[in-house]
């Protein structure tokens, strides 16, 4: 009974994942896009703690823990602390294929998502077959978001969504990696997003945008 | 022995935010007795099969790869001590900035030369992910607007690929665990033996994943176009790396994937690293015959080679997979002496425009013949390595392929003419004004020298001592 009732809660939690990269796909305000972040790892804390109940593994509680830790916390807090309030106050608009294009390409990658990686699922893995699609549409739309959207900010967003769910994958095919591989993974996350943060405070100061869509110097 | 491989970088690292004194030769010493560990590591596994003790795990392919590192590593060393007397218009790199440039490099080897040695896969993600976050500042090192940018797309196509290749490992343990139960690690040997009973279907998307992801990395087609913006605009040494080192160590880790694959589900691999190697070499030929900037110029060579030893890997015949890999160790010395040699040139000139480059044989003779000499190596003129690494692929691709090795020489041909033309013209032609006096620093003509004979050995005398290696490494993959 314990057992139907929390895949009920692992099938919310997992629609909740997915519209929340949809809201990052097309959210405005750069404060908001890091918030939105904190929220979506927040949503995967919960995932893998679910899960860990699910299937017994103590281990999926430190997943949880960690990702509370460095994605909630850390990464949001650098980011916001990297990235003067200059830039963090702007609401910049610019998509590549529009905001309504935007959103249907991302819908088109959910299913492209859906259909390849439930042939994937081996027979009888009941969580798999869940949440597999969940954490490759989320992946495949955090990589159009780094793609689709021309502002630093948001593209950065892009790649840790997709690296949430790419995690989520892990989590609910293998229970999560080896712990060691665990962490240095979460540390290297960290660190990147860091020196994005960076990078991004530079590129403002050279070209008084962070639009890096628009940076066209370096061709061919 | 892989412990001090490693501890001794890393402690490079930590003195180098300590002080700015000595760092240039202490940076040379540590990566020379780096380089003769690797060298003692690679005679052991020659004679006396893997190395495995904890972390580590060496074989023939390991040593190999770590070797190539350890030699590209040691001479950009050197070249290092050149550039930083005399990096900005002729004056030395000094207090921070200094520090700031050792601790970069010596962190950034420390992520290179642990990937051969690391036994398990997700480690061996980790260290990648950690040369690219090492490195990024290097290539915005010297923080212009265009360096900055070059450095910001390096970083997110590095996440986006880090990403991918993380999809596929995840895939491929998901894979793993169904074959064998749960409580299967993430080695490379562990895996090698279960991948004949691992799902077909999910080792084909396992496979195009970690080409494209790791393929970014290592600079192939499509993934490619960070690469020649990052090694158009580092420092020339950290170029010299990044095309030498980074792309080779990359490459090792889609090789580590790519042979899992083979043995799971045969030709299909094969025809996936076909479509990725053909598609490297011809975008790299196309962009080549249209270069205006020398850097770029070698850059694009780069994506070409990377593409020409995917193709050797999807002809797959003992003749093919030795080539391979004894043309990867020939691609990281001789591109990581013509990024030296440009950086001399730079130097000089003052311009990365070919058009800007006139007469070098006359300003500077010895950067101009090893400029020269490199090219017709790298382009694959006997009696250079790449030479016969070129020929030992091809003659296994027209016995396996003969179509792909087809085009693979006709777009080599083309590759020929867009390097030697331009720079032949630099090279060549009276000496014209504008030439600054510095004179180029010892320590560059050093690594220069010490380069160049690599570039020929090979080709001439080192093959018997060498071939011992490649022989075991290629025996590696064919699974003997």
């Amino acid at each position: 009974m314990y057992y139907d009732a929390a895949l009920k809660i692992l099938g919310i939690l997992g629609a909740l994942f997915l519209l929340e990269a949809y809201a990052l796909l097309v959210a405005r305000q750069m404060r908001g896009i890091i918030n939105l972040y904190a929220g979506h790892s927040a949503l995967l804390a919960a995932l893998a703690a679910t899960v860990g109940y699910l299937t017994g593994s103590w281990y999926l509680y430190l997943v949880a823990a960690l990702t509370v830790l460095f994605k909630v916390l850390a990464i949001p807090y650098t980011l916001k602390r990297v990235i003067h309030d200059t830039v963090l106050e702007k609401r910049e608009i610019h998509f590549v294929f529009g905001m309504s294009g935007s959103l249907l390409i991302g819908g088109l990658l959910s299913l492209l998502a859906y259909f390849t990686s439930t042939a994937l699922v081996f027979p009888g893995d009941t969580l798999a077959r869940l949440l597999l699609p969940v954490g490759s549409a989320v992946a495949l739309v955090g990589l159009f978001i780094t793609v689709g959207r021309l502002e630093a900010v948001p593209q950065i967003s892009g790649l840790l969504v997709m690296e949430n769910g790419i995690i989520l994958i892990a989590v609910v095919t293998a229970f999560g990696v080896p712990l060691i591989v665990e962490f240095g993974l979460f540390f290297d996350v960290l660190v990147g997003a860091l020196l994005l943060g960076v990078l991004v405070m530079r590129l403002f100061a050279h070209t008084e945008t962070t639009a890096a869509g628009s940076l066209r110097r370096l061709k061919g | 022995m892989p412990e001090s491989i490693l501890a001794m970088p890393l402690a490079a690292a930590v003195i180098a935010t300590l002080t700015d004194g000595f760092l240039a030769v202490l940076t040379v010493l540590v990566q020379v007795a780096a380089l003769g560990f690797s060298l003692d590591i690679a005679w052991r596994v020659v004679a006396a099969g893997p190395l495995v003790g904890g972390w580590f795990y060496v074989d023939a392919v390991s040593a190999l790869f770590l070797v190539t590192v350890a030699v590209v590593s040691c001479g950009a060393a050197v070249y290092s001590a050149g550039y930083v007397r005399s990096a900005h218009e002729g004056k030395p790199v000094t207090g921070w900035a200094l520090r700031r440039y050792y601790v970069q490099f010596n962190l950034f080897t420390f992520a290179m030369l642990s990937i051969p040695l690391l036994n398990n896969l997700g480690l061996v993600w980790i260290a990648l992910e950690l040369t690219t976050l090492a490195s990024v500042f290097l290539v915005g090192y010297e923080y212009t607007g265009r360096a900055s940018e070059a450095a910001w797309k390096y970083l997110v196509l590095s996440f986006v690929g880090a990403m991918l290749g993380l999809w596929s490992l995840v895939l491929l343990y998901y894979a793993a665990v169904h074959a064998a139960g749960p409580g299967v690690g993430l080695d490379w040997p562990g895996l090698y033996g279960l991948a004949a009973g691992l799902a077909p279907r999910t080792v084909k998307v396992v496979l195009l994943l970690a080409l494209i992801g790791y393929g970014t990395k290592a600079g192939l087609a499509p993934m490619h176009t960070w690469l020649p913006d990052a090694h158009g605009e580092a420092p020339s040494p950290v170029s010299a790396l990044l095309s030498g080192a980074k792309t080779t160590v990359s490459f090792y880790v889609v090789l580590r994937f790519y042979f899992i694959a083979v043995r799971a589900i045969g030709a299909a691999a094969q025809h996936m690293m076909l479509f990725f190697g053909l598609l490297s070499v011809a975008v790299a030929a196309v962009f080549i015959l249209q270069q205006r900037d020398y850097k770029r110029l070698l850059a694009y060579s780069t994506v070409e080679h990377i593409g020409i030893a995917g193709l050797g890997a999807a002809f797959g015949t003992p003749l093919a997979i030795f080539g391979m890999l004894f043309h990867l160790f020939n691609h990281a010395v001789t591109k990581s002496n013509l990024f030296y040699a440009a950086g001399n040139v730079l130097q000089k000139y003052r311009t990365r425009e070919i058009a800007g480059v006139r007469g070098i044989l006359r300003s500077a003779p010895f950067t101009g013949v090893v400029f020269l000499g490199a090219t017709l190596a790298i382009v694959g003129l006997p009696p250079s390595g790449v030479f016969l690494s070129e020929l030992s692929i091809l003659i296994a691709g027209f016995r396996t392929y003969p179509a792909a090795a087809a085009v693979l020489l006709l777009l080599l041909a083309l590759a020929f003419a867009g390097m030697v033309r331009p720079v032949a013209g630099m090279v060549f032609g009276p000496r014209e004004g504008g030439v600054t006096e510095t004179a180029v620093s010892g320590w560059s003509n050093l690594a220069l020298g010490f380069n160049m004979l690599l570039v020929v050995l090979p080709g001439l005398l080192l093959l018997p001592w060498l071939s011992s290696l490649l022989r075991a490494a290629a025996a590696v993959f064919a699974g003997r």
